[in-house]
């Protein structure tokens, strides 16, 4: 059997504590967190014991939403690197982007704390696709369905296009 | 900034330790105004940049914030650079029942015409297409008017010829018609050549006048022309200048082929309005020739026997740069007088069929383009499906307004009038 298999000689994964604003931990992998570039950024400053994030502008329901996708994203660059380095086939990417699909493809509150969430953590592919999602979602609807959809209060300008 | 403040506060809170855990606060999540309140405004604006103009047109009738936020120039600057990349869309002057209209296509994601935007803009007229720059679409019928329209807002402004000199009864006349952009003092402009010869065979090398039209200023300027242009209806533009082949002092403009020079080619800079020279590969033989833009490059098509050879000069104003795209091989000598107009993702070029005789109007509608594939060394036909087509053109869809631009130079004009006399 391989050492890796083993749990006790494989080193202890280093860990870091995000909580929530409304005050959860959530204990991730290092590199888990890292996918945020707020994080990365002062990463090296901190002392080891204390890599504590207080997430102010994230709800844990989003919190566990975004640890999900960046674990998803770590592990499955860490696959398909392994394939490509032992040169097999693999559709890891195609895979992964289906996977995006269905991760993004909730209501329209939960698209609007993730997007707010990757914007605050910085994380460029998640921001990446919660955008083009809310931009998917106003393409070939009509303005009286985008309203409803995000709301928006029409405040009386003369609509030429209403008809259409 | 927002990155020291995020640090900020993870380093000055005090963390309390341990046994934080607490029970989940019930916060039910209020209803969300997205657009004013809540998204930061970059986000806003990078979420519209995504969307294609039809799109846009209607999320300016939504609120306040957002017609303020899609009409303002850097929002339509922006729209545009994103636009331009990767774009492979193609502009088609339509016909159906005597109703002349515009279409286009977007050859980089459709595969069928099903997906074609239909412009709801109707064109007084058979109109065959000039150019276009920035989205906006210019138009003649190569007698009498210039027409400069955005299809997606239905923009629109008509231009007459204005023809001061009447020609001599014995002269042959035609037009060639260019439309381009200054991006300094973002102003538009139309250069037309008007062209006289002798209908007999006199040997008499002809006359050519050069004028241009600014957008808004409601007048046309008789520019000097410095040597011997050659024949061409449609003048391609690119980097701030219109393009022809130069013709040597021996040619003629009703010799066919015409005799052109070997060194290089004219540029009429849109700014200056002034020609300059731009270096041309040297081909050994003369044959017919075409200038136009593929891929952001100036190109050269030569015509010779069955084969269409592209040109691309690389980088612009550098001989060397010339490059020889490919060489087609077309199934008979008459088809293979084809026009580039767009690249796709594999390098599949589009190219337009062209009529024997160049631009005569009144012609039968067409129906299909040519696809030709590089890795199969393939040429196909591309059906346009139910679109029946009078002429085509490489296009991007933007929100650029002829009107705008046209106005706020009319009152500039209108100044400058006043001060003059």
């Amino acid at each position: 059997m391989k050492d890796s298999f083993n749990p006790s000689i494989e080193p202890p994964k280093k860990t870091v504590t995000l909580v929530s604003s409304d005050g959860y931990d959530f204990e991730v992998e290092e590199e888990v967190a890292l996918e945020s570039q707020v994080i990365k950024d002062g990463f090296e400053d901190k002392a080891v014991d204390d890599r504590e994030y207080l997430l102010f502008n994230v709800h844990s329901d989003t919190l566990e939403l975004i640890i999900k996708y960046c674990e998803k994203h770590v592990s499955s660059r860490k696959s398909i690197s392994a394939a490509a380095a032992s040169s097999s086939s693999s559709n890891g990417e195609e895979a992964l982007k289906e996977w995006d699909e269905h991760f993004i493809s909730v209501d329209t509150n939960t698209l609007y704390d993730i997007l707010m969430a990757a914007d605050y953590l910085n994380i460029k592919s998640l921001l990446d696709l919660a955008i083009q999602k809310v931009a998917d979602t106003i393409h070939g609807r009509s303005p009286e369905q985008i309203r409803k959809k995000f709301n928006i209060e029409n405040d009386s300008i003369i609509d030429p296009w209403a008809s259409e | 900034m927002f990155l020291r403040f995020f640090r900020g506060l993870v380093s000055c809170t005090p963390i309390t330790r341990r046994g934080r855990r607490r029970r989940r606060a019930a916060v039910k999540k209020s209803e969300i105004d997205i657009w004013h309140a809540s998204f930061p405004e970059e986000i806003i604006i990078e979420i519209l940049a995504r969307l294609p103009v039809k799109s846009l047109l209607q999320c300016k009738c939504l609120c306040k914030y957002l017609l303020k936020l899609i009409t303002s120039p850097y929002f339509v600057q922006l729209q545009l650079d994103r636009a331009n990349e990767n774009n492979s869309r193609i502009i088609l002057a339509t016909v159906s029942n005597k109703h002349y209209s515009l279409s286009s296509l977007d050859y980089y994601n459709q595969t069928s015409s099903s997906m074609a935007n239909r412009y709801k803009l109707s064109l007084p007229c058979e109109l065959l297409i000039v150019g276009s720059c920035n989205g906006l679409v210019c138009l003649s019928d190569y007698k009498t008017i210039v027409v400069i329209c955005n299809p997606a807002t239905l923009d629109y402004i008509s231009v007459p010829f204005d023809l001061i000199k009447k020609r001599p009864a014995y002269c042959n006349q035609w037009f060639g018609i260019g439309f381009g952009h200054d991006p300094h003092s973002d102003k538009y402009k139309v250069v037309r050549v008007d062209m006289y010869f002798s209908s007999a065979n006199t040997g008499d090398p002809g006359d050519c006048d050069l004028h241009v039209y600014t957008l808004g200023t409601k007048q046309w300027r008789r520019i000097e022309i410095p040597c011997h242009l050659a024949q061409s209806f449609s003048i391609p533009y690119l980097n701030g200048a219109l393009h022809w082949l130069r013709l040597t002092d021996q040619s003629r403009w009703d010799h066919n082929p015409q005799i052109t020079d070997d060194k290089s080619i004219m540029a009429f800079d849109i700014r200056s309005e002034k020609f300059e020279e731009v270096p041309k590969f040297s081909s050994h033989r003369q044959t017919n020739e075409r200038l136009g833009v593929l891929q952001g490059c100036l190109s050269c098509t030569k015509y010779y026997g069955e084969y269409a050879d592209i040109w691309l000069m690389k980088q612009y104003g550098v001989k060397e740069s010339w490059t020889k795209l490919l060489s087609i091989c077309f199934p008979s000598r008459r088809s293979c007088q084809i026009k580039p107009l767009v690249v796709r993702r594999k390098g599949e070029i589009l190219l337009e069929p062209m009529r024997k005789s160049g631009y005569v109007l009144g012609r039968a509608p067409r129906s299909h383009l040519y696809e030709y594939e590089p890795i199969s060394n393939s040429l196909n036909e591309y059906d346009t499906g139910n679109i029946r087509w009078i002429d085509v053109h490489a296009y991007v869809e933007s929100l650029v307004t002829v009107t705008s631009c046209s106005c706020e130079k009319t009152e500039d004009e209108g100044k400058y009038k006043n001060g003059a006399t």
